[in-house]
């Protein structure tokens, strides 16, 4: 009886196996080996046509000493932080305000009515609405002429532009997962801080927000990644132009690989941008299941 | 268990289609190798991969690829790439094997170079002399194609590039077209007082060239060609002067602030801005979408040169090769023996709006302008740009620091040590 239930063990073991085999495997075809190749790639010089050349750690060390990498680093990291307490912060206060509201549907469909544009498109009207003829044309008419010009074509300001266009446009996803969590809170803490007498901060603050603690890590978590692999609005609105100040690291990784055919850097920049966000994304989950 | 057997039959669908997927990447390439090294020449058929038609109506495309194929009977089928980064990737990836395309559009200069260097391009050299020439095109662009002394390409596109203006604003300005530098900076001036952009500044990644080229070689044609091709120092002193000519114009306000190429030609459209140097296609868009009638809205001239010297016309021009390893590559060179046909390259410049041979004139009277303009010899000389012209890092580097200058991010003193500085580095090695 004993050998049998062994025997069933087993059996069941390598079911197990099998049912997860297709994707192991997908994932190993298609997601490790194209990593493993990156990484390869990285230590070699190559243009895509001629005979590719180790060049060791020469791809890294020319990236760090290259001002428009260190550039790309910098504005990657404007976006990490500006998406992080704006694309966190102001729909948790957008949700805060609507949660009550007669209106609470209404607004939460207008909010997320630009998540259903994609990036390209929303970059395309950005791009039109900042253009000579869009709104800088109208700050002309209103006896400003110095505002009349390519907005986009601003270095630094354009990176702002952009943040604030994505933000506009990831807001609304973030606001619908804050309001479902906000409709799914338990609500017993709640009604016995509201007996303590808790004031409406106190309450946010020490009740209502641990209780949403998950949905505000996932959001955290999900703002974190987008902002470090942005790439599609910038690509249409500036193309990290001008002259390469509005890049982030994974417009780099593009650049240099399909664009200036230095495929050994660009898989070098895919390489730092990608241990990069292991490295993030490892504390934060860390600290995530730690605690929960 | 019936969800368990369901389970497994999908589990091993899905292996099977990944596994097989991958598999028939390779059977597939090497079925077709086989079938385009036996078929190829027999059934005449080639494909023209390009990623000049993304924006072409589908049947414009056909009644190219059909105008190609019945005058060459080889059936010619187009592949239009939507984004140069994908089409370059995907033409290096099968260019050394029999799947390359037959045909295929290119860059010139190093890119082309590049591809000539390693043996990947069939050598046109004969078709050039008994087919291309005979035809109508320029002999003096194949410099451009050249690779120790044969032939690699033939153009795809010739373009042309000139100051478009619009003759409203000059009329209305009692203003002449400049036939000297100096002409050409008391028209700015005179512009300027009348509160009208002379000049407008093209906002793009590759732009920042394109009037740094013009000044060199208005200056002088032979500086413009040391600083291409590393004789010249970028901190030359005659460079330097140069610059701080256009830097005079930049500050006077003669150029606009750097703008979309949309919004130019709605500007000289408009007549907020009197002049554009820009490509003889944009001509057409002109007309098309901002209604410019050519020759009566708008026109073209040189720019003068400083010294009394032939003014420099400078031309782009996209290579079309033919693929050293291609099954298709006999095909290939029988399409081209009749694509500069009257015949074809009427269809050709009516699709694409293209100008390669003196048998065919554009619709465009301007365009036509252009390009009578290229062929007065006693006026005018004929340079590649300087984006082919030149090595591409230090062309890299150049279009980001020419970039910072029109943009006041940068003076011409900061500016031309760092392209210097990439340049040593190049013509060094």
């Amino acid at each position: 009886m004993a050998f049998k239930a062994g025997q069933n063990k087993e059996k069941s073991v390598i079911r197990d196996y099998l049912y997860i085999a297709p994707a192991v495997l997908l994932v190993a075809i298609y997601f490790i080996s194209s990593i493993l190749y990156t990484f390869f790639l990285s230590f070699h010089d190559w243009d895509g046509v001629n005979q590719m050349m180790f060049c060791g750690i020469d791809n890294y060390r020319s990236l760090f000493a290259d001002s428009n990498f260190l550039i790309s680093v910098g504005n990657t990291l404007i976006w990490v932080v500006s998406s992080l307490v704006i694309s966190v912060l102001l729909p948790l206060l957008l949700a805060i305000m609507i949660t009550k509201s007669s209106f609470a549907k209404l607004f939460t469909n207008v909010f997320y009515f630009p998540t259903a544009i994609s990036a390209t498109v929303s970059g395309v009207i950005m791009a039109t609405l900042l253009s000579t003829y869009g709104i800088p044309y109208l700050f002309g008419l209103m006896g400003h002429p110095e505002m009349v010009k390519d907005w986009l074509a601003v270095p630094y300001v354009n990176t702002f532009v952009m943040i604030l266009t994505g933000i506009w446009q990831g807001i609304g996803l973030n606001l619908v997962l804050y309001v479902a969590a906000f409709r799914n809170v338990d609500l017993s803490p709640v009604e016995a801080a509201m007996i303590d007498g808790v004031g409406a901060v106190k309450m946010y603050t020490k009740v209502i927000l641990p209780l949403i603690r998950p949905t505000i890590i996932v959001v955290l978590l999900m703002s974190l990644v987008n902002s470090f692999k942005v790439f599609d609005g910038i690509w249409v609105m500036t193309k990290g132009g001008p002259y390469r100040s509005s890049e982030t690291l994974a417009l780099t990784m593009y650049e240099e690989s399909f664009i200036y055919n230095r495929y050994g850097r660009g898989a070098a920049v895919a390489i730092v941008l990608t241990v990069v966000i292991l490295i993030v994304s490892y504390f934060n989950l860390k600290n995530t299941f730690r605690e929960d | 268990m019936k969800r368990e057997l369901i389970a497994y039959a999908l589990g091993t669908a899905i292996l099977a289609g990944a596994l097989t997927g991958c598999g028939a990447s390779n059977a597939g390439s090497a079925g077709a190798n086989d079938e385009a090294s036996v078929l190829g020449a027999k059934t005449g058929t080639v494909e023209l991969w390009n990623d000049k038609l993304n924006n072409t109506d589908q049947s414009a495309i056909d009644e190219l690829t059909e105008s190609a194929s019945s005058l060459s009977g080889v059936n010619v089928s187009c592949v239009a790439y939507p984004d140069t980064a994908s089409y370059q990737t995907a033409l290096q990836q099968s260019i050394t094997t029999a799947d390359a395309p037959g045909l295929f559009t290119w860059w010139s200069g190093p890119q082309l170079m590049t591809l000539a260097e390693s043996g990947n391009l069939a050598d046109l050299t004969d078709i050039w002399n008994e087919y291309v020439v005979p035809n109508g095109v320029a002999d003096s662009v194949k410099d451009s194609l050249t690779y120790d002394g044969k032939i690699y390409a033939v153009p795809y596109s010739i373009i042309y590039n000139m100051i478009i203006y619009n003759k409203n604003v000059f009329a209305e300005n009692k203003i002449d077209v400049p036939t000297t530098f100096d002409e050409l900076l008391a028209v700015c001036e005179t512009l300027k007082s009348k509160g009208i952009t002379p000049i407008a500044l093209k906002n793009d990644s590759w732009a920042g060239f394109i009037w740094f080229q013009a000044m060199l070689a208005a200056y002088d044609p032979n500086l413009y060609q040391g600083v291409c091709d590393g004789s010249i120092a970028y901190t030359d002193d005659k460079v330097v002067e140069v610059m701080h000519i256009w830097q005079d114009m930049i500050d006077k306000g003669y150029f606009s602030e750097p703008m979309q190429i949309t919004d130019m030609d709605k500007s000289l459209a408009n007549g907020t801005v009197a002049m554009m140097l820009e490509p003889n296609y944009e001509c057409k868009n002109l007309t098309n979408d901002y209604g410019m009638e050519p020759e009566e809205d708008m026109s073209v001239f040189v720019v003068p040169s400083m010294n009394g010297e032939k003014s420099i016309i400078f031309y782009e021009i996209a290579p079309l090769c033919v693929a050293e390893n291609s099954g298709d590559k006999d095909s290939a060179k029988e399409v081209l023996k009749s694509w500069y046909t009257k015949e074809n390259q009427t269809v050709f410049t009516n699709v694409t709006g293209f100008l390669c041979t003196s048998q065919v004139v554009s619709e465009n009277a301007t365009s036509n302008q252009m390009v009578s303009l290229t062929q007065d010899d006693s006026k005018y000389e004929m340079m590649l740009r300087y984006y082919e012209n030149t090595n591409d890092a230090i062309r890299d580097v150049a279009l980001d620091e020419l970039m910072k200058f029109e943009t006041k991010a940068a003076t011409a003193d900061d500016i031309l040590p760092v392209i210097q500085k990439k340049a040593d580095e190049v013509f060094g090695q």
